[in-house]
């Protein structure tokens, strides 16, 4: 007996494809384990497909989802014959290897920690020394499932999913190149319901050949044994163990009776509270033993092929039942007049009644275009629809929209960039009645656009946010990618939770660069929470988000080094000034930040790098440090080495001193620039005054004037303007 | 087994089952909100901090290391020191008590120490061989003293930035503040002349034990309330925020601890003892009474400390909030429990809020019998028939229920509350449906308030609406699901309370520190609730730094037992004139 920790496949090797079916679907445990582990964390794209009226049940309960239909796909799919979707596939596909599942478990929390199930699994490595390809044709076969899965599947989320399908095989190019194996007879292979049903495969593999024992393993049977029936009267001398579990399964063991002795049962000892969900068929002859173990339960609808199963099957040696309760479990005999059947009934009687209006699919593309799919309940009476948006953590919808016309079923609107920026995660969307307040179930927007994750992404995330804190470089590109990925909301916690650290070196001065305790203040403010005001149809105020920061690292930062005037603090000095200034700049240019909050912080930057025009001292609050002196840091550096401009060059040279206080002032004075005013027209023309000042800083330290060089590597280390625009600045001073 | 048709494929194995883990806090009710509110309320005086000896304590040993030992031994171990001075304190005090702990909780490790004295009374200690407890008490003061401003924090931390680390402490250079140093000579001037202060350091092992019962006599725990003791009036500064300690924390502790002090001023003529459950109903409802049937007594906050008393009563409503939510907890696991395999669906366990004993609970909270039954009945029937006319929605409409439900209603979150502690057992009917009641009520209630400042310092605590749940997130989701709650039946409310706040919750929840959700009491799959072998019959919200705030006021001289009724508190003549002080200077500012 063996056992397996389903999850902890997950956790070998990294996937870049992903690819899912299950009856049911947890979005909880999916993303709070699955897609926490090596293999999905950065899977570029990850398809989920779902029975569909299992996922309409699942939206009338409003799980919590985070990242739904956001960082994977989910494609509901409807089975035309009356049954069910009821297969438990998974294929992991990485740059060099691929690994496959296939068991009787669902995508569920119990599925994967709790119930017993029967769990299958294949690796192909297609690198290193000795690839392994044996079972190469068991991925082609289950991605030609997945690709099925697609045609019965809610049609806009089937497209996508067909696409990345038809993607997979230009991305994962071994596929195709790999040479094609014949697959012996005993081989495994993949059995599944898109070909013909699972007992016409039984009688095709069997042949000629008679079984003279079947082993069944299941949770769920025919009310009226209906499959076992067939069996009895197929193979009449073939003797049949049945293994269930007394209180979970639905056997009708009384129904036993009927046939001849040769039927036996068996109950499950030692599983304690762990339910039977194992589905497995072992098939003996004379010559051979096959095993069909995976989701298809021992009934009509899932031999038949009404439902959708899939299983692996392969020729196994002799005492494979024997061995599978040779543990801490074992079956015993029992008679069917002892057995207590549970209450639960086979998926497919597991019907859900239809809601008189609900969303088939909602899908939100790049371009803005929300394009929602819904149906109608025939007869029902709607004066005025809408289609509310919630995004995630809200309590009330941000946005409703108005369908105009319901007739095709079909509405579509365009979306502000404003408010599809502001989507942080999962976002829900249901439709409304005005006159009567009926609602349908909400379903989750489909976020076409962010659904495919590059690896670049999330690479060496934790060393760019290294450098974030330590430097401020790349905050810009980081802001933009979680305003992508997660909308604004998450962007403006972010700033607001970031603090690029101040270093002057005092610690090292210090001999103090161990330990340090750090506080902690538990204070927490009277305003309310982010949760509480971003609602109803507000966008987040990402600009009071960037003010505050640059403002506070003005403070915190920049006024704290000219305070102390410190040499060893340059370098974070012009860190932080780069980082607020560019953060400023690129956000006005988007126009999200007002030029009139501008030119006041620029030249303020100004004043606190040279010393300013006024002499007027700032306090950096929250410091005790403070001295009297100049307000500037060359100023006030300058007084430090009283007047010893030697010991200032070097590290002023090194850190291009010269060359960013010049750009600080342009970027301020390409800012100021007003059009219409022939003194202030062109970049040059503007802040005269303070340029008098930078010119009269640098040149008490003999830096006036500052290289073109100088001024355009500077303009570079901002990574912000294209060189033509750095040649076209450069003419301007 | 699992076949292995070659080693790249595993067939037939069975799927490991992921152990439960016992979990506590399963609703993150406790840790996730409550803890926040009352660490801004008594900030530095935590559960593991009781002692207020021990903040002086501490700094001077590290003085006392800079002074004897890190200078002159290169090798000297600053644990190590500490860790010996705590044990030959620890043995000092137990030696001057006579073999007993000192009064009001002994030092960490005086059992240990009790025990070997009993084997080696007049024995001089090897204290390089002595083992009283594994860790230092050091490490459970160290993050309020360096709160309190006793040791030079990272030059680059500031008051927003928070980091998950906890710090160890290991190193040789943690640095004394200014305070942090006046602090350790006031210690000093008790025990630094004494002979063991000095062999300490040097000849740890020929410390007599005489020379260590002088130590626990000046320099012990309780004695810091005597008035001899140099270091009281300074460690009164420091708890009473005079000392300028860095944050912005610090003020909500002073005002926590004069309304304690104000509390226990105006309870003594009544002779009230002071519990947990006093202070809430004393600001929650602004009455308090020994018990049912006792008279009520007002309690009238000087307006200089209404703030503090509204704090209070938020942090109080979500107590109300965690206790309904939690019972309920208790109410689906034992259903889990009691259904073995088949599990149960939620339904199921909400149709058995009927029956006789639930009629009888309900008649003797309202005095009459409810017409129908509970599940079909609507909150505002229910309020009706306490008596509370309008319990509107809207703040400033519903006078009537804080007007009516008082201390003395049955149906006031207190006494339903206290229906616990006499013979209602949370899982049964009555049980559940007291903890909607509850729940009800004090959102309910909560309508009143939800317009202020304090019920937005409340919701700041939930800090992720997808993880922490308070008052204002019930009351959101609730008029979010109904628009007016009062309106939908108990059972609706029921289905959507237990679904919501405790199933999923707890679902959310148990993957919150393992990814593998084993901390889950339960599972659910299509519909049925599965036990997950774990029990739980825990209410683990409580206000754990309430007792340790008023052991401190102790120590500092400010508070003592009264002699004839131990139970009971009364000002100490240096207590009435902080509190004097203390409301003077509020009123000044």
């Amino acid at each position: 007996m063996k056992m397996v920790d389903f999850s902890s496949w997950f956790d070998a090797d990294e996937a870049r494809l992903a690819i899912f079916s299950s009856f049911v679907f947890e979005p909880m445990y999916f993303e709070s384990r699955l897609m926490r582990s090596k293999a999905l964390s950065g899977a570029r794209r990850i398809i989920v497909f779902v029975d569909a009226d299992q996922f309409q049940k699942l939206l009338t309960e409003r799980p919590p989802a985070r990242w739904i239909n956001q960082r994977y796909l989910v494609v509901p799919v409807k089975c035309k014959s009356g049954g069910v979707f009821h297969p438990k596939l998974g294929l992991l596909l990485g740059d060099e290897h691929a690994r496959l599942f296939c068991g009787s478990n669902n995508l569920t929390q119990s599925g994967s920690a709790h119930n017993l199930e029967l769990l299958n699994s294949v690796m192909i490595t297609t690198g290193g020394d000795e690839p392994k390809l044996d079972h190469l044709h068991l991925v082609t076969a289950a991605l030609a499932v997945f690709k099925s899965c697609v045609e019965f599947g809610e049609p806009q989320a089937a497209k996508l999913a067909k696409r990345w399908l038809d993607e997979a095989g230009h991305d994962f190019t071994w596929l195709a190149e790999l040479p094609a194996r014949d697959q012996p007879n005993d081989q495994l292979e993949l059995v599944h319901t898109f070909g013909g049903s699972i007992w016409d495969w039984l009688r095709e593999r069997l042949g000629k050949s008679i079984p003279r024992k079947i082993q069944v393993l299941s949770p769920f049977y025919d009310r009226d044994l209906r499959l076992l029936g067939r069996v009895r009267e197929t193979w009449p001398a073939c003797a049949v163990e049945i293994t269930a579990q007394q209180r979970t399964s639905n056997l009708p063991a009384k129904l036993l009776g009927q046939f001849s002795k040769n039927v036996r049962l068996f109950d499950l000892e030692g599983a304690g509270s762990r339910r039977l969900h194992a589905k497995l068929m072992i098939v003996t002859t004379d010559d051979k033993t096959i095993c069909l173990s995976g989701s298809a339960n021992f009934t009509t609808a899932a031999f038949d092929g009404r439902n959708v199963e899939t299983c692996l099957a392969w020729t196994a040696g002799n005492g494979v039942a024997k061995e599978l309760f040779d543990g801490d479990f074992t079956r015993v005999s029992i008679s069917p007049d002892e057995f207590e059947p549970g209450v639960e009934q086979p998926p497919e009687e597991d019907t859900q009644p239809a809601s008189p209006l609900f969303i088939k699919s909602a899908l939100l593309d790049a371009s803005g275009k929300l394009m929602v799919a819904f149906k109608l309940k025939d007869g029902i009476k709607i004066d005025k629809l809408a289609v509310a948006i919630q995004r995630l953590g809200e309590a009330i919808p941000a946005v409703c929209l108005e369908v105009k016309g319901n007739s095709a079923e079909m509405a579509e609107f365009v979306l502000k960039p404003e408010l599809v920026s502001s989507f942080g995660g999962a976002v829900v969307v249901f439709l409304t009645v005005e006159s009567s307040g009926q609602t349908s179930p909400p379903t989750w927007l489909i976020q076409e656009h962010r659904l495919t994750h590059e690896a670049s992404e999330g690479g060496d995330h934790q060393g760019r946010e290294t450098q974030i804190r330590e430097t401020g470089r790349g905050l810009v590109e980081q802001l933009v990618e979680i305003g992508t990925k997660e909308g604004q909301l998450q962007v403006i916690q972010y700033l607001a939770n970031l603090s690029i650290r101040f270093d002057d070196e005092e610690r090292k001065k210090h001999g103090r660069s161990g330990f340090r305790p750090h506080i902690r203040d538990p204070y927490r403010p009277d305003t309310a929470p982010l949760w509480m005001t971003e609602s109803v149809g507000q966008v987040p105020n990402i600009e009071a988000a960037i003010l505050e920061f640059a403002d506070r690292h003005e403070r915190k930062v920049l006024q704290r080094h000219a305070n102390r005037a410190n040499i060893n603090g340059l370098e974070n000095f012009l860190d932080v000034l780069k980082t607020i200034t560019k953060l400023l700049y690129v956000y006005w240019r988007w126009g999200v930040v007002g030029k009139h909050q501008m030119i006041g912080r620029l030249t303020t930057y100004v004043d606190i790098f040279t010393g300013g025009s006024e002499g007027d001292r700032k306090k950096g609050d929250d410091y005790d440090d403070e001295k009297e002196g100049p307000f500037g840091y060359i100023a006030a550096l300058c007084e430090m080495l009283q007047g010893n401009f030697s010991l200032l060059k070097k590290p002023f040279e090194q850190n291009n001193v010269a060359g960013h206080l010049r750009v600080l002032l342009l970027i301020a004075q390409t800012v100021r620039v007003n059009p219409n005013d022939l003194g202030s027209s062109r970049p040059s023309r503007c802040l005269q005054t303070k340029l008098g000042q930078v010119r009269k800083s640098l040149g008490s330290i003999k830096m006036w004037p500052p290289s073109s060089d100088q001024i355009a590597n500077a303009l570079r280390d901002y990574e912000m303007l294209t060189e033509d625009e750095i040649t076209a600045w450069l003419k301007e001073v | 087994m699992a076949t292995s048709i070659d080693d790249s494929a595993v067939l037939l194995a069975w799927s490991e089952m992921i152990p439960a883990t016992e979990g506590q806090d399963p609703l993150g009710l406790n840790l996730r909100v409550s803890a926040r509110l009352s660490a801004q309320l008594l900030h530095c005086i935590t559960s593991i901090t009781p002692r207020a000896r021990y903040f002086a304590f501490f700094p001077w040993c590290v003085a006392d290391f800079e002074r004897r030992e890190k200078k002159e031994m290169a090798d000297a171990n600053f644990r190590e020191a500490v860790r010996l001075r705590e044990k030959a304190l620890t043995l000092g005090c137990v030696l001057h008590h006579d073999g007993e702990p000192c009064q009001g909780g002994g030092l960490v490790g005086s059992e240990a120490a009790m025990t070997w004295l009993a084997a080696h009374s007049n024995q001089t200690p090897k204290f390089s061989d002595l083992k009283f407890v594994k860790n230092p008490a050091m490490d459970a003061y160290f993050n309020s003293m360096v709160h309190l401003g006793f040791f030079v924090p990272g030059v680059e931390q500031t008051s927003e930035i928070e980091t998950e680390e906890q710090p160890e402490i290991a190193v040789a250079d943690l640095e004394l503040t200014d305070l942090g140093r006046r602090v350790a000579t006031a210690y000093d001037q008790a025990v630094g002349k004494l002979s063991v202060a000095l062999k300490l350091s040097k000849q740890p092992d020929g410390c007599r034990p005489e020379e260590l019962m002088k130590w626990g006599a000046a320099g012990g725990l309780c004695e810091l309330s005597d008035s001899g003791a140099p270091d009281r009036d300074l460690l009164r500064e420091v708890f009473f925020n005079h000392v300028g300690s860095p944050g912005e924390s610090h003020p909500f502790r002073h005002d926590s601890l004069t309304l304690l002090l104000e509390l226990i001023r105006q309870l003594e003529p009544h002779e009230l003892e002071l519990t947990p459950f006093l202070l809430n109903d004393a600001t929650y409802l602004e009455a308090v009474r020994q018990d049912a049937e006792s008279p009520l007594v007002q309690i009238i906050w000087p307006k200089q400390l209404h703030d503090s008393a509204e704090r209070w009563r938020m942090f109080h409503f979500h107590y109300y909030c965690a206790v309904a939510l939690e019972s309920l907890f208790v109410g689906v696991v034992s259903q889990a429990r009691s259904s073995l395999m088949k599990g149960f669906q939620l339904e199921t366990l909400v149709e058995n809020l009927k029956g006789k004993s639930l009629g009888a609970f309900l008649e003797s909270k309202f005095g009459q019998k409810i017409k129908g039954t509970f599940l079909d009945s609507t909150p505002r029937q229910l309020f009706a028939a306490a008596g509370v006319a309008s319990p509107d929605l809207e703040q400033g409409k519903n006078g009537d229920i804080v007007k009516t439900l008082d201390l003395s209603h049955p149906l006031s979150e207190t006494n339903l509350d206290a229906d616990f502690y006499s013979g209602i057992d949370r899982d049964a009917p009555e049980g559940m449906a007291c903890s909607l009641l509850m729940l009800v009520v004090a959102v309910t209630r909560f309508t009143r308030y939800e317009k202020t400042d304090y019920a937005k310092w409340l919701a700041r605590a939930a800090e992720d609406p997808y993880k922490d749940v308070t008052v204002p997130i019930v009351l959101r989701e609730l008029r979010q699901q109904f628009g007016n709650y009062l309106d939908a039946t108990w059972r609706e409310i029921a289905l959507f309370v237990i679904r919501r706040f405790v199933i999923r919750q707890h679902e959310v929840l148990a993957y919150g520190k393992n990814w593998d959700g084993s901390r889950a009491f339960f599972h659910t799959e299509q519909d049925h609730i599965r036990w997950r072998q774990l029990n739980y019959d825990q209410i683990g919200v409580n206000n754990s730094r309430f007792s340790r705030a008023l052991q401190i006021l102790q120590d500092l001289g400010l508070v003592i037992h009264d002699e004839a009724d131990k139970r009971l508190f009364k000002l100490t003549g240096d207590g009435k004139v902080q509190l004097k002080r203390e409301l003077a200077e509020m009123e000044h500012k």
